[in-house]
């Protein structure tokens, strides 16, 4: 019984949130780094102590004084020697049991070079992180991830101001964790529940047994009653009752109570508005299901007219890898299960039941009705997996159990994101212009493109003296924002944004950093992108589609799709 | 004083011109640039855990030179996956002191001071000592203690009793940064009904109608652990008491079909402990220090005045201004209310100061005018007032009284006016 290594009790508050799956997934990661300032260093910190397996950053950067300042994980006599080794040696002490290597090369000159050992640092890797490239980089780098389809994060960080950037062609979730109301089918019972609860005579129950029964019985019989009152039959019929109309379900709860403040009956009214509606697949995965590699027909193209569902038609989707393969051909078995007979439209129940006021023996004969059920459709769904299995040449083995279980469990919760790859915008204009038109990150971003384009113009950020000319730093700035101001307003009016324009003073908080980075904005974005990072790398939980900004001067965090 | 200079990126948001700042100056009335201001803000961190590592970290590096932090805990091995001033051969030793000696290594111009105590122990001097207060702490009854003490500094010293307090929270993938200006902004005690208290169950579910795992470990934590250990007080960070719960609980739930009671379910359960992880540690820690960093060199507007971040199904984060409760038993014009029938009982007038999200008080006392009505300590005068709890409200007084009521969480007392409904 006693935790059997160290790493249950050290990865204890983790596991909680991601368990072993999550924790494996981790482990045998690589996360490949570009850059090595204290936005590479904070956010691989959160990385390397969750217990990532494998880490590399390249950078030929060496360590200033200024580093030593703002990088916490190099130190004082650190001056001098390659930034890269420094970090790794730094960011290996808090975990021995990630492994860290050091690049001590020009990111440029990885990029552009063909050599095997080069061009496996980015394909070995399970994720890819750049901070603070210019864009020349950002887009060969965004271009190779995409058709590797591998994930890429694109950092940068200017004073209070940070931008955050996720670029995958596709990434599907099963363990989402997403909340969703319970799946009780109250309105559509399968056959077990229906005779369950027939089973359960409420007039022949003494009141102590009577406040005993769990809620679920109590509002399937209230609905049964509603049925017949309005000519229909619960379990046969579709039930829905609208809004305006629970308080007639609550006025038959009431009447079947054996006193008002009776625990049981009170949660059954508490739970009613959460089971009054029909069974409906949310919409997130039937987007899932209906979708072309989900379909029997693939070649019928995508049956989506849903903008968050579209790729840009000049990037097709890479080949996929061994994981996301196994959601697609689930996907697939999982229509042909929604579409057999035996479900009539409904995902595999999911099996749990939440807590209801009730007897042990109610509760445990209620919760194994739906066990049932839940084991029922999973034998069902394996029926077709192996059916799809066979049709794609493959082995049955190909798919585990435990595979199947945990998609079953979370047939209802499965997220899909498709992102917009970053090289097409970077020579362009954002893929989703008139979305971020309405977002308050929009004139970050603009700022952040267009403080890229200052920099390919001038060779140096704005804000930052050119060499050693002897200029007032306040004039300058004043000077510079004024150009950053007008290259935003041409980039908005060039995206069809001639509406809008730069906000007073952001393009002059912009110039006031020099671009250099904050050590605790760095610290901030780095959260942000291990958090990212962690999503990514474990399927589990949603990663946010597509750009985070923070903005430390105004205290606020925007997300949007560009 | 520290001769070392900033950081250049720090130094410029110093010395430029600053957007965003109505009236900005570069001298300040008292004739400090934000530079001295910077170098002379003594900032006191409570909490040297997954947040307070973060901070002392993020503080040292943001050129604060005189940090001072509490914290009465030491270094368990579950600690390790985020909180990164630590190490294997730490494990034991107290966290302040470990925090300090990282930080006073790394940055050796950064005047560090250790308290190896607990909040409650300081004197008013050492907290008048302070320019503000950054909290990373995960209990709410520390942060609630902390909250009244520093609110109730203004009322005694005025403006140099004004302490402002920057405080972080996190759960799993979210968190939340505020800032609290004592009696000008919302203070703690304000959103106090955000947190819902840790769950319980009724002891007659505990007792006759187990459903969940969570039932039968209760069963055996609360129910079985003090009847055959009678002495002896159960650790939850010690395996063997946890496998003794696990053994129990696991026999209980058998009989019943109870499946699920595992060494991590039953830890969890007693401990009451929620995920941690070092990705948010990091995003509300640095957004904490961020404030300070504003609030002492006015390089930037601050937080008005709450942070909300919750990266679980995308990212979604807010900033707004948290309203100041006027009813506040802190920072308003704490009349605390209770409604409750004449016929029920002081026990039950206790119980419900503990469970209303208003109160969610841990142990309270109370008095009416003169009236010892139920003391939890000393044993004697709780000996004494224990047959009170049995009596009716109606009994004890008349509807529509104020009672004084003083609880471990708050470091004064409250006025609880009780109507009998």
């Amino acid at each position: 019984m006693r935790p059997e290594t160290d790493k249950s009790q050290l990865y204890d508050r983790q596991l909680r949130l991601w368990h072993e799956s999550g924790q494996t997934a981790l482990e045998n990661a690589h996360v490949c780094v570009f850059g090595s300032s204290a936005l590479a260093s904070e956010s691989l910190k959160n990385l390397v102590l969750p217990g990532i397996g494998r880490f590399t950053v390249i950078d030929d950067a060496t360590v200033d004084d200024q580093d030593v300042l703002t990088n916490f994980f190099v130190r004082h006599d650190d001056a001098g020697k390659p930034r890269a080794e420094c970090i790794v040696a730094g960011l290996g002490e808090l975990n021995p049991d990630a492994r860290g290597v050091a690049v001590v090369r020009a990111p440029a000159d990885v990029l552009g070079s063909c050599e095997a050992s080069d061009t496996d640092l980015v394909s070995s890797a399970s994720l890819v992180m750049a901070c603070g490239l210019p864009d020349a980089l950002v887009h060969d780098l965004g271009l190779r991830c995409w058709q590797l389809g591998t994930p890429l994060i694109v950092a940068s960080a200017a004073g209070f101001m940070a931008s955050i950037r996720t670029t995958v062609p596709e990434h599907a979730v099963v363990e989402s964790h997403a909340e969703m109301k319970q799946d009780l089918r109250l309105t559509a019972p399968f056959p077990a529940l229906l005779s369950h609860v027939d089973n359960i005579d409420l007039g022949t129950l003494d009141p102590t047994d009577l406040g005993h029964v769990p809620f679920a019985v109590i509002i399937v019989k209230a609905l049964q009653k509603w049925a017949a009152a309005n000519g229909l039959v619960l379990g046969k019929d579709t039930i829905e009752i609208p809004y305006r109309r629970i308080g007639e379900v609550r006025d038959i709860i009431r009447a079947m109570a054996p006193a008002s403040d009776e625990e049981n009956f009170v949660e059954a009214g508490n739970n009613l508005n959460a089971n009054c509606s029909a069974y409906e697949i949310a919409f997130e995965v039937s987007q899932i299901i209906s979708d072309a590699d989900a379909s029997e027909t693939p070649t019928s193209g995508s049956s989506s007219d849903d903008a968050d569902l579209q790729v840009s038609p000049s990037t097709p989707l890479p080949c996929d890898n061994g994981s996301k393969d196994k959601f697609w051909l689930m996907a697939k078995a999982l229509r042909r299960f929604t579409e057999s007979e035996y479900s009539n439209g409904k995902l595999p129940l999911s099996g749990t039941i939440p807590d209801m006021k009730a007897d042990t023996k109610g509760y445990i004969a209620l919760q194994r009705v739906y066990k049932q059920k839940a084991d029922e459709d999973k034998a069902e769904f394996s029926k077709h997996i192996h059916d799809v299995l066979d049709a794609a040449g493959l082995p049955q083995d190909y798919v585990s159990q435990a595979e199947i279980d945990t998609y079953c469990k979370n047939a209802r919760r499965l997220r899909l994101l498709r992102f917009t790859p970053i090289h097409t915008e970077l020579k362009s204009k954002p893929s989703n212009i008139d979305e971020l038109a309405f977002s308050e990150a929009l004139f970050h971003y603009v700022m952040f493109r267009s403080s890229a384009m200052f920099f390919e113009k001038h060779r140096r950020y704005p804000g930052v003296p050119d060499g050693d000319k002897n200029v007032d730093l306040d004039d300058l700035v004043a000077a510079d924002a004024a150009e950053l101001e007008t290259v935003g307003n041409g980039l908005l009016v060039s995206w069809g944004i001639a509406d809008q324009t730069v906000p007073n003073g952001l393009a002059a908080e912009f110039a006031r950093s020099g671009h250099d980075e904050l050590h605790n904005i760095a610290s901030l974005s780095g959260g942000v992108i291990a958090q990212e990072a962690i999503k990514l790398i474990t399927h589990q939980y949603v990663p946010a589609n597509n750009m985070c900004i923070v903005d430390g001067a105004a205290s606020k965090i925007h997300v949007a799709r560009v | 004083m520290p001769s070392k200079v900033c950081h250049r990126g720090i130094q410029r948001f110093l010395q430029l011109k600053a957007p965003h700042v109505e009236n900005f100056e570069l001298v300040n009335d008292e004739g400090k640039t934000p530079q001295q201001l910077l170098n002379e803000a003594k900032v006191l961190v409570i909490g040297a855990g997954g947040l307070g590592c973060e901070i002392l970290k993020n503080l040292a590096m943001s050129g604060f030179k005189d940090i001072h932090v509490i914290d009465m805990d030491t270094i368990d091995i579950s600690n390790l996956n985020r909180q990164f001033l630590f190490r294997k051969a730490d494990v034991g030793k107290p966290k302040a002191e470990v925090a300090a000696e990282f930080i006073r290594r790394r940055s050796p111009d950064v005047n560090i001071t250790a308290h190896f105590k607990r909040i409650q122990e300081m004197s008013e001097e050492f907290y008048l000592g302070f320019t503000l207060i950054v909290c990373g702490l995960d209990s709410i009854e520390a942060r609630r203690w902390i909250n009244a003490f520093v609110c109730g500094l203004v009322e005694t010293h005025g403006f140099e009793g004004f302490k402002p307090i920057v405080d972080g929270g996190t759960e799993g993938f979210k968190g939340n940064a505020r800032l609290i200006l004592p009696t000008h902004s919302a203070c703690f005690e304000c959103g106090l009904s955000m947190f819902s208290p840790k769950t319980t169950y009724p002891i007659c579910t505990i007792a006759n109608t187990p459903r969940l795992p969570e039932h039968c470990i209760e069963w055996a934590s609360v129910l079985e652990w003090p009847r055959v250990f009678p002495d002896k007080k159960l650790d939850g960070d010690n395996p063997d008491h946890i496998n003794w719960l696990v053994e129990q609980a696991t026999q209980r739930a058998a009989p019943f079909n109870i499946t699920g009671i595992t060494y991590s379910l039953t830890q969890g359960v007693v401990k009451n402990i929620i995920p941690a992880i070092a990705s948010t540690n990091a995003i509300i820690a640095a957004a904490c220090t961020n404030e300070a960093f504003k609030i002492v060199t006015s390089s930037n507007p601050f937080l008005d005045n709450y942070l909300f971040y919750s990266g679980d199904e995308g990212i979604h984060s807010y900033t707004f201004p948290y309203e100041k409760d006027p009813n506040c038993l802190v920072c308003g014009n704490r009349q605390g209310a209770v409604t409750m029938s004449g016929d029920a009982t002081l026990e039950e007038l206790i119980d419900e100061l503990k469970t209303n999200l208003a109160f969610q008080l841990k142990a309270p006392t109370l008095t009416v005018d003169s009236t010892n009505l139920y003391f939890q300590n000393p044993k004697e005068l709780e000996e004494l007032t224990r047959p009170n709890l049995e009596k009716k409200l109606s009994d004890l007084f008349s509807s529509e009284s104020t009672l004084t009521v003083t609880d471990t969480t708050l470091p004064t007392s409250l006025q609880v006016t009780v109507t009998f409904s």
